[in-house]
């Protein structure tokens, strides 16, 4: 699926939220703690989310101060908020298949795979591995 | 006893969503049809594929298709680098080691003031050099560099370690003979 993304304004990143396919958001202020969030669609994070999210299609978007915490799957990721260790310490694991994006608001540390990323801030202490179109 | 009478509620009115699409309602929670992410560069600044729809996969191909290519073209310039720097040590060493032997050669090759041998003295030789006499003793060394090993002045003969020189009365040397 192609993903139209536009540029509304220099340095502003407008995503469309049909054409990413976004069905769950969790708004400003919430806090969600779960286990396995299997969604058919993306996912759109606003408050703070700890746990493991399957976006089988479409985007998850992490806002500018939103914060997640665990594992995450989805075609396209989009990073402006935080992310942030889970509790033991281990790294959180983002994985968009197609494209991983982090803006240069967002800051933490994540163990990143997908076939292309767009990092535009050193505040984010990322590790990067590179998906095969295969996989 | 009076019953109590409570007044009677107003129905509740919730908003008409029977017309509404579940993407509609994500939207509004989510604010609006379209998500802002704030901290990412300008278009025209952009060079990583996700700027443009359906090309992270095709830049992620190209990239693969075209890393083969660029590590030949690293390696070979890697190659032309270390060439190159190996070029100029020798060639630098070559030219040191020219300038060494021609430093060594203008010495051999020294100007000598014109000089000649005008006669044969007892005890020693006497030239002519820059328009003055010099006598040079038994053992000493002419301009040239060889050595008067013994003189007979009666017949006008010096013996140099290389050859035997007659000096006529003229000044001018009249004959040569080479012992070695």
């Amino acid at each position: 699926m192609n993903t139209p993304i536009s540029l509304a304004s220099a340095g502003v990143l407008s995503l469309d939220i049909k054409q990413h396919g976004i069905c769950f958001v969790l708004p400003p202020g919430a806090t969600l703690e779960v286990a396995m969030l299997d969604l058919p669609g993306g996912a759109l994070i606003q408050g703070r989310f700890t746990g493991s999210v399957l976006c089988r299609s479409g985007s998850l978007i992490i806002e500018q101060g939103a914060e997640f915490c665990g594992h995450a799957e989805a075609h396209n990721v989009y990073v402006a908020g935080r992310v942030r260790p889970t509790d033991n310490g281990q790294a959180s694991t983002l994985k968009g298949v197609r494209l991983v994006a982090i803006s240069e608001h967002a800051d933490g540390s994540a163990s990143i795979f997908s076939q292309a990323f767009a990092i535009h801030t050193q505040r984010f202490n990322a590790h990067l591995t590179t998906l095969r179109s295969d996989q | 006893m009076q019953a109590t009478s409570f007044p009677a509620k107003p129905p509740l009115r919730s908003p008409d969503v029977s017309h509404t699409g579940a993407s509609d309602l994500i939207g509004l929670l989510a604010g609006g049809p379209e998500v802002h992410l704030q901290g990412f560069p300008e278009r025209k600044a952009i060079r990583a594929p996700w700027n443009n729809p359906g090309l992270p996969m095709i830049a992620v191909q190209a990239f693969d298709r075209e890393a083969p290519e660029l590590r030949r073209q690293a390696k070979a310039w890697r190659r032309f680098v270390y060439g190159s720097f190996l070029c100029s040590f020798l060639v630098l060493g070559l030219a040191c080691g020219y300038l060494w032997g021609l430093g060594s050669m203008r010495m051999d090759l020294g100007p000598l003031a014109p000089w000649k041998m005008v006669e044969v003295l007892p005890g020693g030789v006497k030239i002519l050099m820059g328009g003055s006499h010099v006598v040079i003793p038994v053992g000493g060394r002419l301009p040239n560099g060889d050595m008067v090993v013994t003189v007979y002045p009666s017949r006008s003969v010096a013996v140099l370690d290389g050859s035997t020189v007659m000096v006529r009365q003229s000044g001018q040397p009249t004959e040569q003979e080479s012992k070695k």
